[in-house]
Protein backbone atom coordinates (compact mmCIF):
# COMPACT_ATOMS: atom_id res chain seq x y z
CA UNK A 1 0.00 0.00 0.00
CA UNK A 2 1.28 3.41 -1.20
CA UNK A 3 1.62 6.30 2.04
CA UNK A 4 -1.20 9.05 1.49
CA UNK A 5 -2.22 10.48 -1.12
CA UNK A 6 -3.86 7.77 -2.42
CA UNK A 7 -4.71 6.54 -5.81
CA UNK A 8 -8.02 7.88 -5.73
CA UNK A 9 -7.21 11.90 -5.00
CA UNK A 10 -4.45 11.82 -6.62
CA UNK A 11 -6.61 10.70 -10.40
CA UNK A 12 -8.96 13.48 -9.04
CA UNK A 13 -6.41 16.17 -9.02
CA UNK A 14 -5.09 15.36 -12.37
CA UNK A 15 -8.56 15.88 -13.48
CA UNK A 16 -8.96 19.11 -11.74
CA UNK A 17 -5.17 20.30 -12.75
CA UNK A 18 -6.41 19.23 -16.55
CA UNK A 19 -9.36 21.23 -16.51
CA UNK A 20 -8.72 24.60 -14.20
CA UNK A 21 -4.96 25.01 -15.20
CA UNK A 22 -4.48 23.15 -18.80
CA UNK A 23 -7.06 23.61 -20.73
CA UNK A 24 -7.56 27.83 -20.00
CA UNK A 25 -4.29 28.25 -21.23
CA UNK A 26 -4.89 26.24 -24.79
CA UNK A 27 -5.70 28.43 -27.50
CA UNK A 28 -6.06 25.53 -29.93
CA UNK A 29 -10.19 24.45 -29.94
CA UNK A 30 -9.00 20.66 -31.09
CA UNK A 31 -6.15 20.18 -28.40
CA UNK A 32 -8.29 22.43 -25.76
CA UNK A 33 -11.10 19.16 -25.89
CA UNK A 34 -9.17 16.66 -25.93
CA UNK A 35 -7.90 18.01 -22.39
CA UNK A 36 -11.27 18.22 -21.69
CA UNK A 37 -12.02 14.68 -22.49
CA UNK A 38 -8.62 13.71 -20.41
CA UNK A 39 -10.23 15.58 -17.52
CA UNK A 40 -12.95 13.48 -17.62
CA UNK A 41 -11.51 10.44 -17.93
CA UNK A 42 -9.40 10.56 -14.77
CA UNK A 43 -12.25 11.77 -12.91
CA UNK A 44 -14.16 8.56 -14.64
CA UNK A 45 -11.04 6.34 -13.11
CA UNK A 46 -11.16 7.97 -9.75
CA UNK A 47 -15.16 7.01 -9.22
CA UNK A 48 -14.19 3.44 -10.62
CA UNK A 49 -11.23 3.09 -8.14
CA UNK A 50 -13.47 4.51 -5.34
CA UNK A 51 -16.40 2.19 -6.18
CA UNK A 52 -15.14 -0.49 -8.43
CA UNK A 53 -15.23 -3.61 -5.24
CA UNK A 54 -18.71 -2.81 -4.75
CA UNK A 55 -20.27 -2.19 -8.16
CA UNK A 56 -18.17 -6.02 -9.61
CA UNK A 57 -19.53 -7.87 -6.78
CA UNK A 58 -23.08 -7.05 -7.43
CA UNK A 59 -22.63 -6.85 -11.08
CA UNK A 60 -21.23 -10.75 -10.33
CA UNK A 61 -23.56 -11.99 -7.66
CA UNK A 62 -26.31 -10.72 -10.19
CA UNK A 63 -24.84 -13.01 -12.95
CA UNK A 64 -25.08 -16.19 -10.83
CA UNK A 65 -28.30 -15.26 -9.89
CA UNK A 66 -29.39 -15.28 -13.50
CA UNK A 67 -27.06 -18.39 -14.60
CA UNK A 68 -28.19 -20.61 -12.02
CA UNK A 69 -24.40 -20.21 -10.60
CA UNK A 70 -23.28 -21.42 -6.79
CA UNK A 71 -22.25 -18.03 -5.46
CA UNK A 72 -18.54 -17.59 -5.31
CA UNK A 73 -16.68 -14.29 -5.04
CA UNK A 74 -13.26 -14.01 -6.18
CA UNK A 75 -11.42 -12.15 -3.31
CA UNK A 76 -8.56 -10.78 -5.93
CA UNK A 77 -10.01 -7.90 -7.99
CA UNK A 78 -8.70 -9.12 -11.45
CA UNK A 79 -10.73 -12.58 -10.72
CA UNK A 80 -13.59 -10.66 -10.28
CA UNK A 81 -13.42 -9.40 -13.63
CA UNK A 82 -12.43 -12.60 -15.34
CA UNK A 83 -15.20 -14.18 -13.86
CA UNK A 84 -17.69 -11.53 -14.72
CA UNK A 85 -16.06 -11.66 -18.62
CA UNK A 86 -16.86 -15.24 -18.45
CA UNK A 87 -20.64 -15.17 -16.73
CA UNK A 88 -21.43 -12.34 -19.48
CA UNK A 89 -20.30 -14.65 -22.32
CA UNK A 90 -22.32 -17.40 -20.89
CA UNK A 91 -25.49 -15.16 -20.78
CA UNK A 92 -24.64 -13.90 -24.45
CA UNK A 93 -24.93 -17.20 -25.29
CA UNK A 94 -28.48 -18.35 -23.32
CA UNK A 95 -29.78 -14.61 -24.77
CA UNK A 96 -28.47 -15.98 -28.66
CA UNK A 97 -29.82 -19.57 -28.16
CA UNK A 98 -33.47 -17.92 -26.35
CA UNK A 99 -32.72 -19.67 -23.17
CA UNK A 100 -33.30 -16.27 -20.76
CA UNK A 101 -36.13 -14.33 -19.16
CA UNK A 102 -36.43 -11.44 -20.98
CA UNK A 103 -37.66 -9.06 -17.96
CA UNK A 104 -35.38 -10.35 -15.51
CA UNK A 105 -32.17 -10.14 -18.10
CA UNK A 106 -33.51 -6.42 -18.67
CA UNK A 107 -33.93 -6.03 -14.66
CA UNK A 108 -30.25 -7.06 -14.17
CA UNK A 109 -28.53 -5.12 -16.90
CA UNK A 110 -30.15 -1.98 -16.34
CA UNK A 111 -28.93 -2.16 -13.03
CA UNK A 112 -25.72 -3.22 -14.30
CA UNK A 113 -25.51 0.01 -16.84
CA UNK A 114 -27.02 2.07 -13.76
CA UNK A 115 -23.54 1.35 -12.08
CA UNK A 116 -21.08 1.76 -15.35
CA UNK A 117 -22.81 5.13 -15.82
CA UNK A 118 -22.60 6.47 -12.04
CA UNK A 119 -18.77 6.17 -13.02
CA UNK A 120 -18.55 7.22 -16.31
CA UNK A 121 -20.90 9.57 -17.16
CA UNK A 122 -22.73 10.88 -13.11
CA UNK A 123 -24.98 13.28 -15.42
CA UNK A 124 -26.34 10.76 -17.38
CA UNK A 125 -30.35 11.16 -17.06
CA UNK A 126 -31.43 7.21 -16.04
CA UNK A 127 -34.86 8.11 -15.93
CA UNK A 128 -35.52 11.05 -17.86
CA UNK A 129 -39.18 11.92 -19.00
CA UNK A 130 -38.41 12.05 -23.27
CA UNK A 131 -40.43 11.05 -26.06
CA UNK B 1 -0.55 28.75 -48.52
CA UNK B 2 0.50 26.70 -45.60
CA UNK B 3 2.96 23.66 -45.70
CA UNK B 4 0.70 21.48 -47.56
CA UNK B 5 1.69 23.16 -50.65
CA UNK B 6 4.95 21.17 -50.39
CA UNK B 7 2.55 17.33 -50.43
CA UNK B 8 3.60 15.72 -53.22
CA UNK B 9 -0.14 15.34 -54.49
CA UNK B 10 -0.95 19.02 -54.93
CA UNK B 11 1.01 19.00 -58.39
CA UNK B 12 -0.87 15.90 -59.28
CA UNK B 13 -4.06 17.73 -58.17
CA UNK B 14 -3.73 20.46 -60.42
CA UNK B 15 -2.40 18.33 -63.54
CA UNK B 16 -5.34 16.24 -63.33
CA UNK B 17 -7.94 19.36 -62.59
CA UNK B 18 -6.51 20.69 -65.90
CA UNK B 19 -7.10 17.42 -67.89
CA UNK B 20 -10.46 17.32 -66.68
CA UNK B 21 -11.67 20.95 -66.90
CA UNK B 22 -9.48 21.42 -70.09
CA UNK B 23 -8.85 24.96 -68.74
CA UNK B 24 -5.76 26.61 -66.69
CA UNK B 25 -6.06 25.62 -62.90
CA UNK B 26 -4.20 27.45 -60.40
CA UNK B 27 -4.03 25.99 -56.65
CA UNK B 28 -3.89 29.05 -54.30
CA UNK B 29 -4.12 27.63 -50.73
CA UNK B 30 -4.80 23.83 -49.29
CA UNK B 31 -5.36 23.59 -45.47
CA UNK B 32 -6.47 20.59 -43.99
CA UNK B 33 -9.79 20.42 -42.11
CA UNK B 34 -11.22 17.92 -38.82
CA UNK B 35 -11.64 14.85 -40.52
CA UNK B 36 -14.59 12.37 -40.19
CA UNK B 37 -13.55 8.79 -39.19
CA UNK B 38 -13.20 7.43 -42.37
CA UNK B 39 -12.20 10.22 -44.74
CA UNK B 40 -9.34 13.28 -44.80
CA UNK B 41 -10.59 16.79 -45.59
CA UNK B 42 -8.86 19.80 -46.85
CA UNK B 43 -10.04 23.35 -47.54
CA UNK B 44 -8.64 23.76 -51.38
CA UNK B 45 -8.44 27.42 -52.99
CA UNK B 46 -8.87 27.25 -56.54
CA UNK B 47 -8.36 29.91 -59.60
CA UNK B 48 -9.79 28.17 -62.58
CA UNK B 49 -9.38 30.01 -65.61
CA UNK B 50 -9.56 33.40 -63.72
CA UNK B 51 -12.21 32.66 -61.31
CA UNK B 52 -11.66 31.90 -57.57
CA UNK B 53 -13.40 28.52 -56.61
CA UNK B 54 -13.73 27.69 -52.34
CA UNK B 55 -13.56 23.82 -52.39
CA UNK B 56 -13.33 21.21 -50.18
CA UNK B 57 -11.20 17.98 -51.01
CA UNK B 58 -12.41 14.60 -49.69
CA UNK B 59 -10.01 12.16 -49.61
CA UNK B 60 -10.22 7.95 -48.78
CA UNK B 61 -8.40 7.85 -45.42
CA UNK B 62 -6.44 4.81 -44.33
CA UNK B 63 -9.05 3.34 -42.42
CA UNK B 64 -12.50 3.12 -42.59
CA UNK B 65 -15.62 2.05 -40.53
CA UNK B 66 -17.73 -0.94 -41.27
CA UNK B 67 -20.65 0.03 -43.29
CA UNK B 68 -18.94 2.59 -44.34
CA UNK B 69 -18.62 3.61 -48.44
CA UNK B 70 -15.61 4.70 -50.44
CA UNK B 71 -15.07 8.18 -51.75
CA UNK B 72 -16.39 6.94 -55.06
CA UNK B 73 -19.48 5.35 -54.29
CA UNK B 74 -20.38 8.65 -52.16
CA UNK B 75 -19.66 10.58 -55.38
CA UNK B 76 -22.49 8.84 -56.87
CA UNK B 77 -24.67 8.92 -54.45
CA UNK B 78 -24.05 13.02 -53.35
CA UNK B 79 -24.73 13.41 -57.67
CA UNK B 80 -28.36 11.72 -57.18
CA UNK B 81 -28.59 13.63 -54.04
CA UNK B 82 -28.66 16.59 -55.86
CA UNK B 83 -30.12 15.98 -58.61
CA UNK B 84 -33.00 14.76 -56.37
CA UNK B 85 -33.39 18.56 -54.90
CA UNK B 86 -31.02 17.39 -51.44
CA UNK B 87 -29.71 20.61 -50.67
CA UNK B 88 -26.35 19.83 -50.43
CA UNK B 89 -22.88 20.47 -51.69
CA UNK B 90 -22.75 19.70 -55.68
CA UNK B 91 -19.64 17.13 -56.14
CA UNK B 92 -17.19 17.79 -59.02
CA UNK B 93 -14.27 15.48 -59.90
CA UNK B 94 -13.45 12.25 -58.93
CA UNK B 95 -9.59 11.21 -58.99
CA UNK B 96 -8.02 7.47 -58.21
CA UNK B 97 -4.64 7.15 -56.47
CA UNK B 98 -4.64 10.80 -55.49
CA UNK B 99 -2.97 11.05 -51.96
CA UNK B 100 -1.82 7.74 -52.19
CA UNK B 101 -2.81 4.71 -54.25
CA UNK B 102 -5.79 3.22 -53.83
CA UNK B 103 -7.96 5.77 -52.24
CA UNK B 104 -10.44 8.32 -53.92
CA UNK B 105 -11.15 11.52 -53.86
CA UNK B 106 -13.28 14.70 -54.89
CA UNK B 107 -14.16 18.06 -55.01
CA UNK B 108 -17.14 19.26 -53.56
CA UNK B 109 -18.79 22.91 -53.74
CA UNK B 110 -17.54 24.66 -49.73
CA UNK B 111 -20.09 25.15 -47.73
CA UNK B 112 -20.49 27.61 -44.90
CA UNK B 113 -22.32 27.63 -41.64
CA UNK B 114 -22.10 25.53 -38.46
CA UNK B 115 -22.09 21.76 -38.30
CA UNK B 116 -21.33 21.91 -34.57
CA UNK B 117 -24.23 19.61 -32.72
CA UNK B 118 -23.85 21.86 -29.69
CA UNK B 119 -23.62 25.05 -31.52
CA UNK B 120 -26.39 24.21 -33.87
CA UNK B 121 -28.65 24.07 -30.83
CA UNK B 122 -27.94 26.58 -28.70
CA UNK B 123 -26.14 29.47 -30.73
CA UNK B 124 -28.03 32.34 -30.61
CA UNK B 125 -28.17 33.57 -33.71
CA UNK B 126 -29.64 30.47 -35.17
CA UNK B 127 -33.01 30.57 -33.05
CA UNK B 128 -34.52 31.07 -36.07
CA UNK B 129 -32.68 28.61 -38.15
CA UNK B 130 -34.03 26.30 -36.13
CA UNK B 131 -37.29 26.87 -36.50
CA UNK B 132 -37.17 26.59 -40.21
CA UNK B 133 -34.94 23.29 -39.59
CA UNK B 134 -38.02 21.33 -38.97
CA UNK B 135 -39.40 21.87 -43.30
CA UNK B 136 -36.51 22.00 -44.34
CA UNK B 137 -34.79 18.87 -42.76
CA UNK B 138 -38.30 16.83 -43.59
CA UNK B 139 -38.21 18.10 -47.26
CA UNK B 140 -34.29 17.28 -47.69
CA UNK B 141 -35.26 13.48 -46.28
CA UNK B 142 -38.33 13.40 -48.66
CA UNK B 143 -35.85 14.00 -51.40
CA UNK B 144 -33.12 11.44 -50.60
CA UNK B 145 -35.69 8.81 -50.23
CA UNK B 146 -37.38 9.41 -54.08
CA UNK B 147 -34.29 7.98 -54.80
CA UNK B 148 -34.83 4.22 -55.27
CA UNK B 149 -32.88 1.19 -56.66
CA UNK B 150 -35.80 1.11 -59.24
CA UNK B 151 -34.76 5.25 -60.33
CA UNK B 152 -31.01 4.92 -59.90
CA UNK B 153 -30.22 1.45 -60.71
CA UNK B 154 -26.57 2.29 -61.38
CA UNK B 155 -25.80 3.32 -57.91
CA UNK B 156 -23.73 0.53 -57.14
CA UNK B 157 -23.91 0.58 -53.12
CA UNK B 158 -25.29 -2.33 -50.75
CA UNK B 159 -27.75 -2.66 -48.32
CA UNK B 160 -25.24 -2.42 -44.84
CA UNK B 161 -22.53 -4.69 -45.01
CA UNK B 162 -23.44 -5.91 -48.74
CA UNK B 163 -25.72 -8.45 -47.34
CA UNK B 164 -26.65 -9.74 -50.25
CA UNK B 165 -30.64 -10.61 -50.91
CA UNK B 166 -31.69 -9.62 -47.37
CA UNK B 167 -34.03 -7.09 -46.33
CA UNK B 168 -32.98 -4.07 -45.33
CA UNK B 169 -34.26 -5.14 -41.65
CA UNK B 170 -32.50 -8.76 -41.92
CA UNK B 171 -29.56 -6.49 -43.26
CA UNK B 172 -29.11 -4.01 -40.59
CA UNK B 173 -30.15 -7.02 -37.78
CA UNK B 174 -27.41 -9.27 -40.11
CA UNK B 175 -24.64 -6.32 -39.30
CA UNK B 176 -25.00 -5.52 -35.92
CA UNK B 177 -24.84 -9.78 -35.20
CA UNK B 178 -21.54 -9.77 -37.14
CA UNK B 179 -19.81 -6.58 -35.28
CA UNK B 180 -20.96 -8.19 -32.03
CA UNK B 181 -19.12 -11.34 -32.40
CA UNK B 182 -16.08 -9.04 -33.82
CA UNK B 183 -15.57 -7.36 -30.47
CA UNK B 184 -13.63 -9.01 -27.98
CA UNK B 185 -15.45 -8.69 -24.95
CA UNK B 186 -19.37 -9.91 -24.51
CA UNK B 187 -22.27 -7.35 -24.66
CA UNK B 188 -25.04 -9.06 -23.07
CA UNK B 189 -27.13 -5.75 -23.07
CA UNK B 190 -26.90 -5.42 -27.32
CA UNK B 191 -27.23 -9.48 -27.56
CA UNK B 192 -30.64 -8.85 -25.89
CA UNK B 193 -32.00 -5.52 -27.77
CA UNK B 194 -30.45 -7.70 -30.73
CA UNK B 195 -33.10 -10.25 -29.69
CA UNK B 196 -36.10 -8.14 -28.72
CA UNK B 197 -35.23 -6.51 -32.37
CA UNK B 198 -35.63 -10.25 -34.30
CA UNK B 199 -38.90 -10.87 -31.71
CA UNK B 200 -40.26 -7.72 -33.02
CA UNK B 201 -38.86 -6.98 -36.70
CA UNK B 202 -41.38 -4.71 -38.66
CA UNK B 203 -42.51 -5.49 -42.06
CA UNK B 204 -41.22 -5.27 -45.46
CA UNK B 205 -41.22 -1.58 -46.42
CA UNK B 206 -40.27 -0.05 -50.00
CA UNK B 207 -36.70 0.29 -50.57
CA UNK B 208 -35.03 3.72 -50.28
CA UNK B 209 -31.81 5.85 -50.96
CA UNK B 210 -31.44 6.53 -47.13
CA UNK B 211 -28.66 9.32 -46.26
CA UNK B 212 -27.62 6.66 -43.02
CA UNK B 213 -26.01 9.70 -40.84
CA UNK B 214 -29.10 12.01 -41.42
CA UNK B 215 -28.61 13.55 -37.87
CA UNK B 216 -27.73 16.62 -35.76
CA UNK B 217 -24.21 17.54 -36.35
CA UNK B 218 -23.92 16.89 -40.36
CA UNK B 219 -26.12 19.60 -41.29
CA UNK B 220 -24.85 22.90 -42.15
CA UNK B 221 -26.78 25.64 -40.84
CA UNK B 222 -27.03 29.38 -41.10
CA UNK B 223 -29.05 32.23 -39.86
CA UNK B 224 -31.77 31.55 -42.63
CA UNK B 225 -32.07 27.63 -41.88
CA UNK B 226 -30.75 24.42 -43.41
CA UNK B 227 -27.46 24.83 -45.93
CA UNK B 228 -26.27 22.19 -46.17
CA UNK B 229 -26.74 18.33 -45.79
CA UNK B 230 -22.84 16.76 -44.92
CA UNK B 231 -21.37 13.36 -45.06
CA UNK B 232 -22.96 10.49 -47.10
CA UNK B 233 -20.65 7.97 -46.02
CA UNK B 234 -23.39 5.47 -44.82
CA UNK B 235 -25.78 6.05 -47.46
CA UNK B 236 -27.36 2.31 -48.21
CA UNK B 237 -30.50 0.65 -49.57
CA UNK B 238 -33.01 0.77 -46.84
CA UNK B 239 -36.24 1.63 -45.55
CA UNK B 240 -37.42 5.76 -45.01
CA UNK B 241 -37.59 4.84 -41.08
CA UNK B 242 -34.50 3.76 -40.57
CA UNK B 243 -33.40 7.73 -41.41
CA UNK B 244 -37.11 9.46 -39.62
CA UNK B 245 -35.77 7.60 -36.31
CA UNK B 246 -31.85 8.04 -36.80
CA UNK B 247 -32.26 11.63 -35.99
CA UNK B 248 -33.81 11.17 -32.45
CA UNK B 249 -31.25 8.74 -31.28
CA UNK B 250 -30.49 10.28 -27.81
CA UNK B 251 -26.88 10.85 -28.45
CA UNK B 252 -27.95 13.10 -31.75
CA UNK B 253 -29.92 15.38 -29.06
CA UNK B 254 -27.01 16.50 -27.63
CA UNK B 255 -28.57 17.64 -24.01
CA UNK B 256 -31.90 18.63 -25.83
CA UNK B 257 -33.76 15.57 -24.63
CA UNK B 258 -36.78 17.13 -24.62
CA UNK B 259 -36.88 17.71 -28.26
CA UNK B 260 -36.78 14.09 -30.09
CA UNK B 261 -36.29 15.22 -33.60
CA UNK B 262 -32.53 16.27 -33.53
CA UNK B 263 -32.87 17.99 -29.99
CA UNK B 264 -34.73 21.04 -31.87
CA UNK B 265 -38.18 19.64 -32.74
CA UNK B 266 -41.21 17.35 -31.56
CA UNK B 267 -41.68 14.36 -33.46
CA UNK B 268 -45.14 15.50 -34.34
CA UNK B 269 -44.53 18.32 -36.29
CA UNK B 270 -41.55 16.62 -38.12
CA UNK B 271 -43.24 13.79 -39.29
CA UNK B 272 -46.25 16.18 -40.31
CA UNK B 273 -43.99 17.97 -42.22
CA UNK B 274 -42.06 14.81 -44.03
CA UNK B 275 -45.28 13.14 -44.59
CA UNK B 276 -46.37 16.54 -46.95
CA UNK B 277 -43.05 16.35 -48.52
CA UNK B 278 -42.99 12.77 -49.37
CA UNK B 279 -46.51 11.67 -49.52
CA UNK B 280 -45.94 8.60 -46.83
CA UNK B 281 -47.44 8.37 -43.78
CA UNK B 282 -45.02 7.23 -40.60
CA UNK B 283 -45.33 4.39 -38.72
CA UNK B 284 -44.60 5.00 -35.24
CA UNK B 285 -43.76 1.04 -34.94
CA UNK B 286 -41.59 1.26 -37.39
CA UNK B 287 -39.66 4.50 -35.95
CA UNK B 288 -39.65 2.90 -32.63
CA UNK B 289 -37.62 -0.04 -33.56
CA UNK B 290 -35.38 1.61 -35.94
CA UNK B 291 -34.23 4.11 -33.18
CA UNK B 292 -33.67 0.81 -31.08
CA UNK B 293 -31.64 -0.23 -33.76
CA UNK B 294 -29.77 3.24 -34.17
CA UNK B 295 -28.53 3.35 -30.53
CA UNK B 296 -27.44 -0.53 -31.21
CA UNK B 297 -25.52 0.54 -33.85
CA UNK B 298 -24.35 4.06 -32.42
CA UNK B 299 -23.45 1.73 -29.45
CA UNK B 300 -21.57 -1.38 -31.24
CA UNK B 301 -19.72 1.38 -33.12
CA UNK B 302 -18.85 3.29 -30.36
CA UNK B 303 -16.96 -0.30 -28.47
CA UNK B 304 -15.76 -0.40 -32.17
CA UNK B 305 -14.16 2.69 -32.60
CA UNK B 306 -12.28 2.14 -29.12
CA UNK B 307 -10.98 -1.14 -30.07
CA UNK B 308 -9.54 0.34 -33.47
CA UNK B 309 -6.66 1.89 -31.14
CA UNK B 310 -6.67 -0.63 -28.25
CA UNK B 311 -5.66 -3.37 -31.19
CA UNK B 312 -3.13 -1.45 -32.27
CA UNK B 313 -4.09 1.56 -34.47
CA UNK B 314 -2.95 4.97 -34.56
CA UNK B 315 -3.42 6.68 -30.66
CA UNK B 316 -6.35 8.95 -30.40
CA UNK B 317 -7.50 9.33 -26.70
CA UNK B 318 -11.08 10.84 -28.30
CA UNK B 319 -11.56 7.42 -30.00
CA UNK B 320 -10.63 5.60 -26.72
CA UNK B 321 -12.75 7.44 -24.44
CA UNK B 322 -15.73 7.14 -26.83
CA UNK B 323 -15.56 3.23 -26.11
CA UNK B 324 -16.54 4.15 -22.00
CA UNK B 325 -19.98 5.67 -23.83
CA UNK B 326 -21.60 2.48 -25.09
CA UNK B 327 -23.26 2.19 -21.80
CA UNK B 328 -24.88 5.30 -22.43
CA UNK B 329 -26.61 3.91 -25.40
CA UNK B 330 -26.94 0.04 -23.82
CA UNK B 331 -29.44 2.06 -21.37
CA UNK B 332 -31.29 3.66 -23.85
CA UNK B 333 -31.95 0.79 -25.78
CA UNK B 334 -33.26 -1.04 -23.02
CA UNK B 335 -35.17 2.45 -22.04
CA UNK B 336 -36.85 2.37 -25.07
CA UNK B 337 -37.96 -1.14 -25.38
CA UNK B 338 -39.56 -0.83 -21.85
CA UNK B 339 -41.30 2.88 -22.82
CA UNK B 340 -42.64 1.14 -26.21
CA UNK B 341 -43.28 3.50 -29.51
CA UNK B 342 -44.25 6.99 -28.78
CA UNK B 343 -47.55 8.33 -30.21
CA UNK B 344 -47.73 10.12 -33.05
CA UNK B 345 -50.59 13.36 -33.20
Amino acid sequence: MQDRPDKTALLAAIAQFLLMEVRPAIDDKALGFRVLIAAHLAAGIAREVATEDDLDTAQLAGLQALLGDSPEIPGRSDSRREAITAANRRLTERIRAGDVDFDEVNAHLREVLAGKLAVSNPNFDLKPTIE
Amino acid sequence: MGDLATADWVPTLREALEEQIGASVAIDGIRPLAGGACQENFRVDLTVDGEPRAMALRSDAVVSLPGSLDRAHEFSVIRAAVSAGVPTPAVHWLFADLLRPGASAYLMDWADGVAIGRRVLRDPALSDARKLLVDQLAAGLAAVHRITPKTHPELSIGTPQSAGERSPVEAAMHFCREMLGELPEPHPAMELTLRWLADHAPADDEVTLVHGDYRTGNFMVVPEGLAAVLDWEFAHWCVPACDLAWISVRDWRFGRLKKPIGGFADRSDFYRAYSEHSGRTVDAVEVHWWEIMGNLRWGAGAVYQAERVLSGGEFDLELLAIGRRAAEMEHEMLRLIAAGPQEID
